[in-house]
């Protein structure tokens, strides 16, 4: 202990701080311990079998099993490296590529695996995973009247846990949620930013940063377009004016003007018979109209729109099967048909001459009703069902 | 391939025996850094007790908080050894990018700053603002080193254990 009587030496902390400072930076220099540093000797290769163990433990988490890549860092298959760059990059590590994930014997076995996948030893054949490599393919829902919410399904188990991002590219990702390690699902029917399209176009499931997606999609402008016009709307209140709305609005004045025309039937009123059947036409196929029941007047109690339109012109059903991508909404298929069968029995009894010769096409109408109701009940959700994004891998 | 045995024997050993604990050696490495930022924490309020700067907060005597201030001191200075060895030995001084440098450079300098500081507290002819300064030095420097690496790897990697 030096005498507190004594001055205190300035220069000696000065002194001890850059002599330890010294040594520091020399042993920095010389890495005694790095395992690929300069005694690293080309002269046969590490175990590959051993790093391949290795590998699927601490690698391939970013680089995917087998080194396929999709796990956020590059592909390594066919890639050519050679050993001393491969052990030497898991030691020193590479770009956002950590350093010092493995060492010493580990780093050199797991560099002469990596050597043999990337194809660069000729002969080498890249080891086969025995299992097809685990990716989180799969899809996304958006979800609810308004497209608030989604739901996440994975065709396999999450290898981790894996974070969800919406990205809109002209704002900051959103971080949704996470699906814990060996889950397929993830569900929020709101995430509390109203409707998800309006602001975010692309899906992206990545684990810890979403610059390294594991799977993602990506809705096209257009896609947009014709989700919104379907699902969504314009103006307010939102949903009151999509195609599935006011096509909802029009398929009800044509179920209103069946019930009319079956109750013309029971009341053997011709002339209604002929009436109804002639809106059921108008309704059915929009502008131009008919005069179907021959009256001299041209009548369409609907929007003129049309639900099969005519002439080239789409009506609401043609245009939901388009904005919902042609086929999608399986309901359709047997919706079109149907309503068009109608159609023709329609043309039939607006041109009757007498209440019995009705009997057979009233008939045929009211006995296909049901199954119409029916089948446009399931459009709405089917056409909300088509705002879905097919998980890939990059 | 052959590499120095002796070497390979030290590196390996030293992240098998890391691997015991955590999942990869950078991992533990990552954690012990995180052990010493919240000790240094201790640190520094352990000697704000001591030169009577918390005011009313007081949980410790000051005796009491000397004892928590070696303590923890020794124990931060423990945790730092696997790291030093780590980094220096196996990763040695880096500059691919800025965050590395930066880190290197802290790093390197933090030793040299914490040798000054033991001599400080152990030399008490000393003015009396030296030693506060040192110690919030070198706390200052902890805290870069460990933004620059741990929390880095935390928030840009894995976190996890």
């Amino acid at each position: 202990m030096p005498s507190p009587t004594s001055k205190p030496r300035g220069i000696l902390p000065a002194a001890l701080f850059a002599v330890v400072t010294a040594v520091v930076v020399v042993l920095g220099i010389w890495q005694p311990f790095e395992p690929g540093g300069g005694d690293l000797e080309i002269a046969g290769g590490g175990d590959p079998v051993r790093g391949e163990a290795l590998f699927a433990e601490s690698c391939a988490g970013c680089h995917g099993e087998g080194g396929v890549g999709g796990g956020g860092g590059p592909s390594l298959v066919d890639s050519p490296i050679d050993e001393e760059t491969a052990t030497r990059t898991v030691l020193a590590g590479r770009g956002t590529m950590p350093a010092g994930i493995l060492g010493g014997t580990d780093a050199v076995d797991v560099g002469s695996y990596v050597v043999q996948i990337s194809g660069a030893v000729e002969g080498a054949v890249p080891p086969v995973a025995e299992e097809p490599p685990l990716g989180p393919a799969g899809e996304v829902q958006l979800t609810g009247p308004r497209l608030w919410g989604i739901f996440v399904s994975l065709a396999q188990p999450a290898g981790a846990t894996w974070t969800i991002w919406l990205d809109g590219g002209a704002q900051d990702a959103l971080r949704v949620g996470e699906i814990p390690a060996g889950q397929t699902t993830f569900a929020d029917p709101d995430l509390g930013i109203g409707t998800i399209i309006d602001q975010y176009n692309r899906v992206i499931i990545g684990e810890q940063l979403q610059d390294f997606a594991l799977a993602t999609d990506e809705l096209s402008e257009a896609r947009i377009t014709a989700l919104k016009a379907l699902i969504i709307g314009e103006g307010n209140p939102p949903g009151a004016n999509s195609l599935v709305s006011v096509a909802g609005e029009q398929f009800a004045v044509f179920s209103d003007h069946t019930r009319f025309l079956v109750e013309a039937r029971d009341e053997a009123n011709l002339a209604n018979i002929r009436f109804h059947s002639e809106h059921l036409v108008n309704i059915a196929l929009g502008a131009p109209i008919a005069d179907v029941d021959q009256n001299g007047e041209p009548t369409n109690p609907g929007d003129g729109v049309g639900l099969l339109g005519q002439d080239g012109r789409e009506g609401y059903l043609p245009q939901i099967d388009a904005a919902a991508g042609v086929g999608t909404i399986a309901p359709l298929a047997e919706l079109v048909p149907a309503v068009e069968a109608t159609v023709a029995d329609a043309r039939v009894c607006g041109d009757i001459a007498s209440v019995e010769a009705a009997g057979p096409c009233v008939n045929a109408i009211e006995a296909r009703s049901a199954k119409l109701d029916q089948l446009w009940g399931q459009v709405p959700d089917a056409a909300r069902a088509s705002a879905v994004l097919a998980l890939e891998r990059p | 391939m052959s590499v120095n045995v002796f070497v390979a024997d030290v590196s390996s050993g030293y992240a098998d025996l890391m691997e015991t604990v955590f999942t990869s050696a950078i991992v533990g490495k990552a954690w012990l850094a995180t052990a010493a930022i919240v000790l240094a924490l201790v640190q520094l309020l352990s000697a704000g007790r001591i030169y009577g700067k918390l005011g009313s907060a007081r949980i410790l005597s000051s005796r009491a908080a000397a004892t928590v201030h070696r303590w923890s001191g020794r124990l931060a200075f423990l945790f730092t050894l696997p790291i030093v060895f780590h980094c220096v030995t196996i990763l040695g001084f880096q500059t691919t990018d800025t965050r590395v440098a930066v880190h290197s450079v802290i790093g390197s300098v933090f030793y040299g700053a914490f040798a000054a500081k033991v001599l400080f507290v152990r030399d008490h002819r000393y003015p009396g603002w030296v030693l506060p300064v040192a110690g919030g030095t070198l706390a200052a420097l902890l805290a870069v080193a460990w933004l620059s690496s741990s929390y880095w790897y935390f928030t840009e990697v894995r976190f996890g254990f």
